[in-house]
């Protein structure tokens, strides 16, 4: 688990801003320009009807998750935020509630901005991903790639074979061939199980260009099945099956 | 729709000039009157480029607007592209719109602070975290927009067959790229042969039977479409120029001379970087902000 970067100084040792300014620290003052500061946030237009439906599952990090929310322009898109269940079971739920034909499922501690949702909802894959960065510009693994019968972690996407992120949008219509998120996994592995699922049947996935900023995995008990997660990915995903689902892209 | 652009100079083949050479002449395409400002006899390299007065030539051919750097313009802009920290002067001279492009994560590419500016883009994702966690850039204000390739200039064509691999390596000729230079003529041999494409501009270059070099041309696209592998550094032109051309490039840290190969699919690459959709984002993204 990602530890919380140290104080040095009064600076963090992970932002290299005053600890009072740190996102680590302080959620609601996300660091911005002095002059910048004083000019009001400037959003496009918005759309009238909704683009998208935005399901976030929380566990225990308001903090947090008030910040996504800010990073949210709510007028075009519905967003569901579903507490006390695990990622896959919040997602599933969402996904019911949701009603429109673009659903962008979102971790909780991340920083979006309306151009990043707009090329979820408009890029042509089925299904869209959004390259991950920490706060402080380092770019977050975005997938995996098989070499000799075990996945290798990527920093570039375009050797990806089966992408990770906490921020991907699916078309409705692929939602209902794929089915829901497994739920036998308790917060992790869910979504590499659901992009080999997507990769089996033939659907294609792409980056959009424009990144999201990700607090990553700071709820407590994230990795609290690890093990179990670990083990029931590799039982149902062989080696021989993975072999045979990245033949076909 | 009147766009003005502006950056630092337009006097030698290298990837800023070229950007907004590509990015006027579709927004022109796509019905809109353009002007670039800029610097057009002094490259800024201190070596005068011989044929960068090519880029100027066309655009005036191709009925674009030519302004001097230092020139007050009259023309009511609707939108104003601009590039480098020196534009800030253009932004200056007229109440309007701005969408400020960020080239690099490299100081002399800052993000200009001013409040006409809407919108910043990025040409990849590195320099949006950049420009947020360095610059302090809201990051409700960051778009990324990467780099556009005329995909009718930069196509595919059969090479000559030869006995040997040819790898081009068309860039500047500098301090920055001499570590990444010099490897590739140390590793050039018989069967792999290097040509280096650009303007020696102070790289201390060791030599090779088996590694050329020659000066830059415009017509960069018959060098690339002759090649076996195009090698280039940071995700430069030329690694999207030679996918375009269907030609593997391969993308060079200059320190550390990590490589990664680059070959992306056609949908990635051609959403991404055809020119045409590099032009309609910058126009979809002024029709939001408007």
């Amino acid at each position: 688990m990602q530890n919380k970067p140290k104080i040095i100084g009064g600076i963090c040792e992970f932002c290299g801003i005053p600890a009072k300014e740190c996102p680590h620290y302080s959620v609601n003052k996300t660091p911005v320009h002095p002059i910048l500061a004083d000019i009001k946030p400037i959003l496009p237009k918005m759309s009238e009807t909704k683009i998208a439906d935005i399901i976030i599952p929380t566990h225990n990090r308001s903090d947090l998750l008030k910040q996504t929310l800010e990073s949210i322009p709510i007028d075009p898109f519905n967003v569901f935020i579903i507490r006390g269940k695990t990622y896959s079971q919040g997602n599933n739920i969402g996904i019911k509630m949701a009603q429109t034909d673009n659903l962008i499922f979102c971790n909780d501690d991340m920083i979006l901005n309306y151009y990043l949702l707009e090329e979820l909802c408009e890029s042509p894959f089925d299904i869209a991903i959004a390259q991950q960065y920490l706060p402080d510009g380092n770019p977050l693994f975005c997938g995996l790639k098989w070499v000799n019968n075990d996945f290798m972690v990527l920093f570039d996407q375009h050797e990806v074979e089966v992408p990770t992120s906490a921020l991907f949008r699916i078309k409705r219509s692929v939602m209902d061939k794929l089915g829901e998120f497994d739920e036998g996994f308790k917060n992790g592995g869910e979504d590499h199980d659901l992009f080999f699922r997507a990769l089996e049947m033939g659907f294609n996935f792409g980056f959009v260009n424009t990144p999201v900023l990700h607090f990553s995995s700071q709820s407590s008990g994230r990795f609290l099945f690890e093990k179990e997660n670990t083990q029931r990915l590799r039982e149902r995903w062989t080696n021989e099956r993975i072999t045979n689902l990245l033949k076909k892209i | 729709m009147k766009i003005l652009i502006g950056c630092l100079s337009m006097a030698y083949l290298s990837g800023s000039p070229l950007y907004h050479y590509e990015l006027a002449r579709e927004l022109k395409k796509q019905g809109n009157d353009v002007d670039i400002i800029s610097e057009w006899q002094n490259p800024v390299t201190e070596i005068e480029d011989p044929e960068g007065h090519i880029l100027k030539d066309n655009l005036i051919k191709e009925g674009i607007g030519i302004l001097n750097h230092n020139e007050n313009y009259k023309t009511k802009y609707d939108l104003m592209i601009m590039s480098e920290p020196q534009s800030k002067t253009y932004i200056e001279r007229q109440n309007c719109p701005v969408i400020n492009v960020i080239h690099s994560e490299y100081e002399c590419e800052a993000p200009i602070i001013h409040p006409n500016i809407k919108a910043y883009v990025c040409i990849r994702p590195s320099i949006a975290m950049h420009i947020y966690s360095q610059h302090k850039i809201p990051y409700q204000m960051i778009k990324v927009i990467y780099n556009g390739v005329d995909r009718e200039r930069f196509c595919k064509k059969n090479h000559e067959k030869r006995d040997y691999k040819l790898i081009v390596a068309p860039c500047t000729l500098d301090k920055l790229r001499e570590k990444f230079l010099n490897y590739l003529i140390e590793n050039s041999n018989e069967k792999n042969r290097v040509r280096l494409i650009g303007l020696n501009c102070g790289a201390n270059l060791k030599s090779s039977p088996y590694a050329e070099i020659v000066n830059g041309t415009f017509n960069i696209e018959k060098e690339i479409q002759n090649a076996d592998a195009v090698a280039g550094i940071l995700l430069g032109r030329v690694n999207l120029e030679a996918r375009s051309c269907g030609i593997p490039s391969y993308v060079f840290d200059p320190e550390s001379l990590k490589m990664q190969r680059y070959y992306p699919d056609e949908l990635t690459f051609d959403t991404r970087h055809n020119v045409k959709n590099v032009a309609k984002q910058f126009m979809d993204l002024y029709a939001k902000l408007s």
